[in-house]
């Protein structure tokens, strides 16, 4: 986890990426504010990052991202199948 | 709404000097001076009372002090209150003498054994009016007197039902509260321990989940979680979330549906205000806030919750020399107050400093319901054990058949006697049904009504209730096989399905305890030193306790240091001090240090934190961190403990970090000081728990203790208090936070 958060914030820092514009990840393990340390160095780094946890991994076009409600942010999948298509 | 006399206005004798007790014993002179002591030895041999001095040497000396107890009148004990350590009268004894005073007056000159002989010659309606004008000492003097039949008999004579939204404690029936606990609050795992509770006829005294994460926001969604899974199935019910009284008040506030209100209570008020943070003034609040704004105002007659268990007062060390069944007694005498709904006796779950096996958990409970009922209270009985004491489940299982003979409210539902979020082993939902089989009872009437019309229960040809074609169909709540799958896999320790009669099948019993026997092993393991040491360098401390029976005997062994490794602590620059302790499994130190420990300390120095170098202590107890942030003066001191083994054979790995705030001198003790109103505080804690694989994973909570160390730091405060800090300068969620929300719920 280490390896790839630096690997997301060496690219990240190469980009210039503008923390006007929200990064979201999604990762399958609960690992969220771990990852998100690392690759931001514990919030030093410039960028607006979201980690969204525990969300399976699906091929799909597009993902919704609802508002956070009792603890729970809605993730909706769209296109399903076709997501592997487009990589 | 019951009328709550003001503490001012109860009258209590002043207290006397303590007077010498003897009695002639078959030729020898035993001797017990003053009441505490007489009480003490008076009652059965438990492992709390031997380490508090106060157990009898011996069984002569032992009937010598009830024989003496017996003699003695009810007005002599009434002009005798306790005192606590420093001669005061505290506000747990002053509530405990709010009593029926004209029914005191009629028994006032009745010897303590006459009054047995008069209870034992009585009906329930004379036990209750009896048990109206007895404080919580003179209920527990009588119980010693009472041997096993007498407890179960007189107990049986006395029926006290309640209502909220549904009856409770009807004669003829046995109800249970479905506890869907889980490590990490997931609703996906709660939802299906709430289904498979309602497939087989529990629940019907409440949906209550003790939650991991004592937080408003956390505790409102589940409440409104509970309150959709009990629309959705129609189960008549009322739901709870065992929080701080406090994060519920804020709950409702909120608008979440909080229809009981559910505090632990204690019967020394040194234990009620210094570690359960409550007082008399702010539950008398709490009730009245229920009545007027609780989501079943109108509806209910009861609103409270008490959770209640012999030996927290002498774990905590807060007892004031009084034994462990007149503790619980005065605890009694408080709950009745504010007229609850349900009380729920957890004696058994502290461990074996308290009780250390079958016998004394057996007995113990027998004397707690036989109390509560006495003092007019809704007694429920959850008859547990932890896997460091030496209780069993065959323990617990010949507890429940005299409890229910004895005629408790309800038992807990704990799915397959696995608490998955507390690290101990309660009744099952199996058990209340094989309870009521045995001993025909029923569910609470609307309980019954519903689970009727859901085939769970038919009757038979007969008229009978037995068990229906579909008791057991968890499936059928679900939408799909695939939904309960998914449901499933995000539950520990589920098992199996498979039922035979009402009990769980063979294959899903052999299951559970083989889990538990590894489990237990975990308590054996000893800390590998060196295995930790190449994880980062540790200084290493030695505290009280030189071997692993006086850790597991007396936790104030392991929360102090040695006095060798006091002198070589001295106050450092550091605000931060990293603390690593087995407590009561050094395997989950080994398990969870190696991801977490770099996280946490990277993230330290990341944000420029200034930390000490860690420090390990081989048998540590939660306390122990208190000694070290004094002698090295850190403002915060992260302590890593091995919890004690439960859940499953993974859970065995479960740690927790205790972090601790030290009260600055000045605004931050004073602001403590009026947040508790308890102005001799001088720590606060937050708690993180459950850290292991099939919790918390370790690697993810070393980001969290960071992240509450850094708002401990920065708002000086920790626990309840930081919370309500927290929940008055929150603002909603902004794009650019870093979130993680365990649990996160996706769909396609």
């Amino acid at each position: 986890m280490k390896e790839l958060a630096g690997r997301l914030s060496q690219a990240l820092r190469a980009l210039d990426f503008p923390p006007s514009l929200p990064l979201v990840l999604l990762v399958p393990d609960n690992v969220g504010k771990a990852l998100g340390g690392y690759v931001t160095g514990w919030g030093r780094l410039p960028v607006t990052l979201i980690v969204l946890d525990e969300v399976s991994p699906r091929g799909a076009r597009f993902v919704q991202i609802g508002r956070m409600e009792e603890q729970v942010v809605p993730v909706s999948f769209h296109g399903m199948g076709r997501g592997d298509e487009a990589e | 709404m019951k009328d709550l006399t003001p503490l001012s206005a109860i009258p209590v004798p002043a207290p006397r000097p303590d007077e010498l007790y003897t009695i002639d014993a078959f030729g020898e002179q035993v001797s017990f001076r003053g009441l505490k002591r007489l009480l003490g030895a008076a009652d059965h041999s438990k492992a709390g009372e031997r380490h508090a001095g106060l157990a009898a040497s011996n069984e002569r000396e032992r009937e010598a002090a009830r024989s003496i107890l017996a003699s003695l009148t009810l007005q002599h004990l009434h002009d005798r209150p306790l005192t606590t350590e420093e001669g005061q009268i505290d506000e747990v004894m002053r509530v405990n003498y709010d009593i029926d005073h004209e029914a005191f007056a009629s028994i006032a000159d009745l010897a303590l054994g006459e009054l047995k002989n008069r209870l034992l010659r009585a009906r329930g309606s004379e036990i209750r009016r009896i048990g109206g004008a007895l404080t919580g000492v003179m209920a527990a003097a009588l119980c010693k007197l009472c041997d096993v039949h007498e407890l179960v008999l007189i107990a049986s004579r006395i029926s006290c039902p309640t209502r909220a939204r549904t009856r409770l404690g009807a004669p003829g029936t046995l109800s249970s509260r479905l506890q869907p606990n889980h490590p990490t609050d997931d609703l996906q795992g709660i939802t299906l321990l709430v289904y498979w509770g309602l497939s087989i006829g529990a629940g019907d005294a409440m949906l209550g989940i003790n939650p991991a994460v004592d937080t408003v926001e956390n505790v409102s969604a589940l409440l409104h979680h509970l309150d959709r899974l009990r629309r959705k199935t129609g189960a008549p019910t009322q739901i709870c979330v065992l929080s701080h009284v406090k994060t519920q008040l804020a709950c409702l506030e909120r608008g979440a549906p909080v229809e009981i209100l559910f505090q632990s209570v204690a019967g020394t008020e040194k234990t009620l205000l210094g570690e359960f943070d409550v007082s008399v003034d702010l539950l008398d609040r709490a009730y009245r806030t229920m009545v007027e704004k609780g989501a079943l105002r109108g509806e209910a007659e009861q609103f409270m919750y008490f959770e209640t268990g012999q030996g927290s007062e002498l774990s905590y060390g807060t007892h004031e020399g009084i034994d462990m069944t007149t503790t619980e007694a005065l605890c009694y005498g408080l709950c009745r107050r504010w007229d609850p709904f349900m009380v729920n006796n957890v004696t058994g779950f502290i461990g074996p400093e308290t009780h250390l096996d079958n016998f004394e958990m057996v007995i113990s409970n027998l004397q707690d319901h036989f109390l509560g009922k006495l003092l007019g209270l809704p007694m429920g009985m959850a008859p547990c054990y932890t896997l460091h004491s030496r209780i069993s489940m065959e323990g617990q299982q010949i507890a429940t058949q005299l409890l229910t003979a004895a005629g408790a409210n309800y038992y807990m539902d704990v799915c397959l006697n696995t608490d998955r979020m507390l690290a101990y082993f309660d009744t099952s939902g199996h058990d209340d049904q094989t309870l009521r089989e045995i001993h025909g009872k029923l569910p609470g009437a609307e309980l019954l009504e519903w689970a009727l019309s859901m085939d769970i229960f038919r009757r038979d040809e007969d008229g009978a209730v037995v068990r229906g074609p579909r008791w057991g169909d968890v499936q059928r709540f679900c939408g799909s096989d695939a939904e309960l799958a998914e449901l499933v896999a995000r539950t520990p320790a589920a098992h199996g399905f498979a039922t035979a009669g009402p009990r769980p099948a063979d294959e899903v019993s052999r299951i559970v305890r083989l889990h538990q026997a590894v489990a237990r092993e975990a308590v054996a393991s000893e800390l590998r030193e060196d295995e930790l040491q190449a994880i980062t360098p540790l200084r290493v401390l030695r505290t009280g306790a030189s071997n692993r029976d006086a850790h597991l005997g007396s936790p104030a062994l392991g929360g102090s240091l040695s006095a060798e490794s006091l002198a070589k602590l001295a106050p450092e620059p550091f605000p931060v001090q990293i603390l690593i302790s087995d407590g009561l499994s050094a395997e989950a130190v080994h398990h969870n240090l190696p991801d977490l420990l770099p996280v946490l300390l990277d993230g330290l120095a990341a944000r420029e934190v200034p930390t000490g170098q860690p420090l390990l202590a081989r048998y540590g107890r939660v306390k122990l961190a208190e000694p070290v942030a004094e002698r090295l003066g850190a403002r915060v001191v992260i302590h890593l403990l091995g919890e004690r083994p439960g859940g499953d054979a993974l859970a065995s790995r479960s740690l927790s970090a205790y972090l601790l705030h030290r009260l600055e001198e000045g605004a931050p003790r004073g602001e403590a000081a009026a947040f508790s109103g308890n102005a001799e505080m001088r720590f606060e804690y937050t708690i993180i728990s459950n850290i292991y694989g099939g919790g918390l994973p370790p690697l993810e909570a070393g980001a969290v203790i960071l992240e509450k160390v850094l708002q401990i730091l920065e708002h000086r405060a920790a626990g309840n208090r930081l919370e309500a800090l927290m929940d008055s300068a929150r603002a909603p969620v902004a794009a650019s936070d870093q979130i993680s929300i365990p649990g996160t719920r996706s769909s396609a």
